[in-house]
């Protein structure tokens, strides 16, 4: 086993929930809740994958809004597709779910996939996505969002049934974004959402996701091949973010991972069928595995974390055994990394998502201009 | 005695503090429970006690310019919806969606997900949106046509329809052994092409317990009926009297066989707000100390903005300066409740601050004061007499306003065998006694043939 000396940084862990079947779902949510991890991640698809490997998922507002009365500490994070969606709708989902789970809403943005355009009236690849689109649109969406939630100050309300005034005037205003791809006038219909801004996560797939999540990402998430290239794109992205003016701990950065328990003597047969039994890499699905004991995995974890490559892992449970697998990481692994003073113990006494990551509130941008 | 009777159906229209405008400064009112999941819980299930068919969510994508007078909905329908669906068993769940300013797949996607998690409770109220508050969140463009955006819905709704029957009911094989998911022979691309839409096809989701959630609709001008009559499967709709309710009641019910529906195929559910009191007197008493949270300035606007005429420079103790006011043909949104409350006014001969006070309690749907017995006559004679098969329930306030209902003019109606005693199905369809919609099977190319 492997010192600890450096356990009193913090490891950030989440997970992705999704599927057809919402007792399923809820099932991973609270075993996830109980491992104490920080957020979960419902993954969109806004096409049928041909032929269907997986099964179709349940939409990621209505089910995170579902499983936000369900849940208590746990962060609820929502893919939106922005080429086929309106910062509008968006802004104001995430605030609302964001109200009833008392601040544990989060979004993770992709332009979505080309196949799908298809769904939306987007006939032509330059109709999805024009010249360009994808190296700043991401950021238009984020800064659209982000300035419709701050078109409310946090003490707007006043609800001052004798004078018969709900709000103050002057605070509430329109926010007029114009941006090449969106523009939205504001102001928003629900009023600033309890933490401000609601995390943005961005994976890192390209080199303009690096440039989009530099400027606007709370968190990112890579898929990296191996802890080389971890450190290596780790490094690149914590300079552009200082590039940007930001600090390395406004952007935590998560590698995805497929943890396969490898059970003293029983190599289950999805093991085999993903081939993935001894070692971490990549699978042939492009998904970064590692297979093991629950003391493997945890060195494993240790290791790359201890490299400083990661602020923590994104966990993806193999899609044909979702609920097991991610039983035994939750049950087995977290145990082992919490023996190793790897991970947290007790929950946070905030339920904001933000806080539970690190990230500081931000001050409305209106305010800095005034 | 009771034997036979029609029984009716109720849906609770949830609005923020309730429908009064001046609920929220109700000394019971919570006008933060807007925010507040826990709030919307506690009315759902105070509902659900009272054996409600439905709870209804409004919903708008703007903030109106009267805005700091009046407690706006804060949480959105999908969102609050879906946690409702958890919190609550039996009763179904309806939001509304702008087929103006959403984009079909979208919107066919959320609600069969949200008719998944809640096991087959999804209605889906089909609006055109009103406004260029609205508008203006969603690009540069001021608000479509009244006409342009019923066709836009028309069409909009053929494309959800299609998408909700784009799996067949045994698509899913889940045969582990084989590793087979799906029979591609069952799932098939829509390949829909229209003036506003081009839709491929199919849903990421197989058909929900429903097949379509519920359609509803609230439109009321020529055009909204002609939609509703076509389409719809239950109807909110404002209605100052009996007797106008009646003949609207007629006249959607009689557009419906063109379409080859029947009439038992639409439930009409105009709006109703009840003031309840032990006595008269007490009800009576309820309404005036609410009329008099109400702001003149606040009235005026809304009048304003209704009547598309700024009203601020006349008296308030005058009449409507009808010659100066727009017609009905040259109003683009809200065009039926426009046409109700020049009717209003003219017939009762109000002054602007009685028409505002008149419209105050529920905006122009129908209200009323009195004990749960006379609650219970006046909705009986709306049954009896063919001007409703249910209401849309518009409490003046919450929660009390709703407690009321349910503790003291739900058993009355019971007692009368208009109202059910319990559930006695589990979808929105049940409740309602609507057919689960056969699929259409006109759809040929498959997903196979990509």
């Amino acid at each position: 086993m492997m010192g600890g000396k450096s356990s009193n940084r913090q490891l950030y862990m989440s997970a992705a929930v999704d599927g057809l079947n919402y007792q399923q779902c809820v099932q991973l949510a609270e075993m996830a809740e109980r491992a104490l991890l920080h957020a979960l991640i419902a993954p969109e698809s806004s096409r049928l994958e041909k032929p269907a490997p997986s099964s179709p998922v349940l939409e990621p507002f209505t089910l995170l809004a579902a499983l936000s009365a369900s849940t208590s500490t746990i962060g609820l994070i929502a893919e939106v597709h922005s080429a086929f969606y309106e910062p509008f709708h968006a802004a104001r989902k995430l605030a609302a779910l964001d109200y009833m789970s008392s601040g544990r809403a989060g979004c993770l943005t992709l332009p979505g996939q080309e196949a799908a355009a298809a769904n939306f009236g987007r006939v032509s690849k330059e109709q999805l996505r024009p010249h360009g689109y994808e190296a700043s649109a991401a950021v238009e969406f984020a800064e659209a969002m982000q300035q419709l939630w701050d078109s409310w100050d946090d003490d707007a309300l006043i609800y001052d049934k004798q004078a018969g005034m709900q709000f103050d005037e002057a605070k509430v205003r329109e926010v007029n974004y114009t941006g090449r791809y969106y523009s939205t006038r504001g102001p928003l219909n629900i009023a600033r959402p309890p933490q401000g801004h609601p995390p943005i996560v961005v994976p890192i797939r390209t080199q303009d996701d690096k440039l989009a999540a530099a400027r606007v990402a709370d968190v990112m998430i890579i898929e990296p091949n191996s802890l080389e290239e971890a450190i290596e794109l780790s490094l690149e992205l914590r300079e552009l973010l200082r590039q940007q003016g930001r600090q390395p701990e406004q952007g935590r950065i998560l590698a995805s991972l497929t943890p396969i328990a490898v059970t003293a003597g029983s190599i289950s047969e999805v093991d085999l069928r993903l081939g993935t039994v001894g070692g971490g890499g990549k699978t042939a699905r492009g998904r970064l595995c590692c297979a093991g004991t629950a003391e493997e995995i945890a060195d494993w974890i240790q290791l790359w974390h201890h490299s400083g490559a990661v602020d923590g892992f994104h966990i993806q449970p193999p899609l044909q055994a979702a609920l097991d697998s991610f039983g035994y990481f939750a049950e087995q692994v977290i145990p082992e990394l919490q023996r190793r003073g790897m991970f947290r113990q007790t929950g946070s006494s905030s339920t904001s998502l933000r806080e539970q990551l690190g990230l500081s509130r931000p001050i409305n941008q209106f305010h800095v201009i005034r | 005695m009771s034997y036979g009777k029609k029984k009716m159906h109720l849906n609770l229209f949830l609005r923020n503090t309730g429908h009064h405008e001046a609920s929220w400064r109700h000394p019971g009112s919570d006008p933060n429970g807007v925010t507040d999941i826990d709030y919307y819980i506690k009315l759902a299930k105070i509902a659900e006690a009272g054996k409600l068919d439905s709870l209804f969510l409004a919903d708008s994508y703007g903030l109106p310019p009267t805005m700091q007078f009046l407690v706006q909905q804060a949480l959105e329908p999908f969102t609050l919806l879906s946690a409702l669906a958890i919190a609550t068993s039996r009763i179904g769940l309806i939001g509304t969606a702008s087929t103006t300013y959403y984009e079909p797949f979208h919107v066919a996607r959320k609600f069969n997900s949200l008719d998944h998690i809640s096991r087959g409770r999804a209605g889906f109220n089909i609006v055109t949106s009103t406004g260029n508050a609205t508008a203006f969140n969603f690009g540069a463009a001021p608000l479509p046509e009244h006409t342009d955006r019923y066709e836009r819905a028309g069409e909009f709704m053929e494309v959800a329809k299609g998408l909700w029957d784009s799996w067949e009911e045994d698509a899913i094989v889940a045969d582990k052994e084989q590793g087979l998911y799906v029979d591609p022979e069952k799932l098939h691309e829509i390949n829909h092409v229209g003036r506003h839409f081009h839709v491929k096809g199919p849903l990421n989701l197989p058909r929900s317990p429903q097949g379509h959630p519920v359609l509803v609709q609230a439109g009321a001008s020529d055009t909204g009926r002609e939609f509703a009559s076509r389409m719809a499967e239950a109807v909110f709709t404002a209605q100052n009297t009996l007797e106008d309710g009646r003949s609207f009641y007629a006249d959607v019910k009689g557009r419906m066989a063109k379409y080859g529906r029947s009439p038992a195929q639409i439930k009409i559910l105009p709006g109703f707000c009840p003031v309840i009191g032990d006595t008269s007197a007490e009800a009576k008493e309820k309404e005036r100390e609410l009329n008099e949270l109400t702001q003149p300035e606040y009235g005026v606007y809304r009048l304003s903005n209704l009547l598309k005429m700024d009203l601020r420079g006349y008296p308030l103790d005058g009449p409507l300066p009808f010659a100066e006011l727009a017609e009905n043909h040259e109003i683009n949104s809200q065009k039926a409740r426009h046409q109700l409350y020049l009717e209003l006014a003219q017939r009762e001969n109000l002054t602007i601050r009685q028409l505002i006070l008149r419209t105050a309690t529920s905006r122009g749907h129908y209200s009323m004061s009195g004990t749960p017995i006379e609650i219970a006559d006046e909705m009986e004679r709306w049954i009896v007499q063919g001007a409703a098969d249910g209401f849309n329930l518009m409490p003046p306030y919450f929660p009390s306003g709703l407690e009321e209902f349910v503790d003291k003019v739900i058993p009355e109606l019971q007692n009368r065998g208009l109202f059910r005693t319990d559930y006695e199905g589990t979808t929105l369809r049940e409740h309602y006694g609507l057919e689960r919609p056969e699929r259409s099977s006109s759809r040929q190319s498959v997903i196979s043939a990509q």
